[in-house]
């Protein structure tokens, strides 16, 4: 019980400032709305990135005992984060090959939506990792026997066998590393401060927002739109793994 | 068609000694720990093995992976809970060998409910099911690991796995614990993880 106040405190703090005590119209401006729009649009987008390149991985990870390829998994999540935004600055800039390759295809990664949405799904990955790994752990290894037996290779397996019947695991992990990825403030803003052109023209992430305008105008401002962030977020959450919930109730039993 | 088995291996303390080949209705009968699912593993090539040599119908299969050994291997857990019963029977299916009609009729034969999620089948039900699979996926062996125990009246079942044994060549190897089926082409004991041969029927 205690634990969930310690949560649920800081949470309410700001919901309470944000709301009823300063109420900042600046809080309420369509910048602050077009960033959190932002937000939920590269954060998504890392997730679904992130479920398909490091599906396949945790799935290896679960059976195998590759305690190098586990700890290189663990590395985001222990590199301070203005370290990725600069890592992934140089090697999207022309210095290096990579970022030359970039270059000369129109892309690049300072400023774009292509950069937040990678540096996003790298500090995003080891929790996604993480969690996808446990549930592929925690499942019968007989269900996989009887179709490796019956002909079927690993990936067909993977993808036909354990990620239809585990969407609903894996819907939650993606979402766990969804919420991270909206979170995220040191990497992205060094890399993409806000974005440059395209429809997103000039928006900040709403972490980036709240930290301009904390230095700016003061916590007012600051306050209400982190409280409209954390209502926004809750809403999206809760609302995915209520429509997940109201699919996987048919299929009562959640294993392969 | 012919299944020879001659496996040496330990885990642990437990040691496994097995030599036997035989065809048709082959049954494995022992007490719990006697090493019967461990066997069934080797054979199958789902646990590792120090000296196996698993012949299907002369074909060395020991080094190959458990997909492409051709033997099927299937204990009480062997289904897939997010299919429906007959998605579940097509799954692996052998298209050049079965039609729909081989469906039907093993639906009709197994007395399996089509058309049903297998989250909503009973136990005995979902192990028809899986019966009917790795009968149809035309794989020269199958190994069925205590999948009878569960199905009430079960001759009806033998019965079915004895004719389809013989009409389309398929060794099938039920393991059952405490009690031997019926007339079996080949009866093993398992005792202390060493395979006795008690009965063979001759051709």
């Amino acid at each position: 019980m205690i634990s969930l106040i310690l949560i649920l405190l800081p949470i309410s703090l700001v919901l309470y400032f944000g709301f009823a005590v300063y109420r900042s119209p600046q809080g309420y401006s369509p910048a602050v709305f077009h960033s959190i729009a932002l937000t939920f649009f590269s954060a998504s987008l890392s997730a679904i990135l992130v479920f398909l390149v490091f599906t396949p991985l945790s799935y290896v990870l679960s059976r195998s005992s590759g305690r190098m390829a586990e700890a290189i998994s663990d590395i985001p999540a222990s590199i301070p984060h203005p370290i990725v935004g600069i890592a992934f600055l140089i090697l999207g800039s022309p210095i290096t090959p990579f970022g030359r390759f970039l270059a000369e295809h129109g892309l690049g990664f300072y400023d774009s939506i292509l950069g937040l949405v990678l540096v996003l799904s790298f500090i995003s990955a080891p929790i996604y990792i993480r969690s996808a790994q446990s549930l592929f752990s925690s499942l019968n290894r007989e269900h996989e026997d009887f179709a490796s037996t019956l002909g079927k290779g690993r990936s067909s397996i993977l993808y036909g066998l354990l990620i239809p019947s585990n969407a609903r695991g894996l819907l939650s992990a993606s979402l766990t590393s969804m919420s991270r990825a909206i979170s995220e403030f040191g990497s992205v803003a060094i890399l993409v401060f806000y974005v440059s052109g395209g429809f997103f023209n000039g928006t900040e992430t709403a972490s980036v927002l709240i930290y301009q305008y904390y230095g700016y105008y003061g916590p007012g401002p600051a306050i209400t739109a982190s409280a409209i962030l954390i209502v926004i977020s809750v809403a999206v959450l809760i609302a995915v793994k209520f429509l997940s919930r109201g699919r996987a109730r048919t299929e009562s039993v959640m294993h392969a | 068609m012919t299944v020879s088995v001659h496996i040496e291996t330990e885990a642990g303390y437990f040691r496994l000694n097995a030599r036997f080949s035989g065809q048709g209705i082959i049954n494995v009968i022992g007490e719990n720990g006697s090493g019967k699912t461990f066997l069934m593993r080797c054979i199958a090539g789902l646990a590792s093995c120090r000296s196996s040599r698993v012949l299907v119908n002369g074909r060395d299969v020991s080094q190959e992976p458990p997909d492409r050994r051709s033997i099927v291997y299937a204990s009480q857990n062997s289904y897939f809970i997010s299919m429906t019963s007959d998605r579940h029977i097509v799954y692996v299916m052998d298209r050049a060998k079965y039609d729909s009609t081989a469906v039907e009729d093993i639906a009709e034969g197994l007395q399996i409910p089509l058309n049903r999620k297998m989250s909503q089948l009973s136990q005995g039900q979902r192990m028809r099911v899986t019966i009917a699979t790795a009968l149809l996926s035309g794989r020269e062996v199958i190994l069925l690991d205590e999948v009878l125990s569960n199905i009430s009246a079960g001759k009806d079942v033998l019965d079915y796995l004895r004719d389809f044994s013989k009409k389309n060549q398929v060794d099938i190897m039920i393991v059952s614990h405490g009690y031997s089926i019926p007339d079996p082409d080949l009866l093993v004991r398992m005792d202390m993880g060493t395979a006795y041969v008690e009965s063979q029927a001759h051709e």
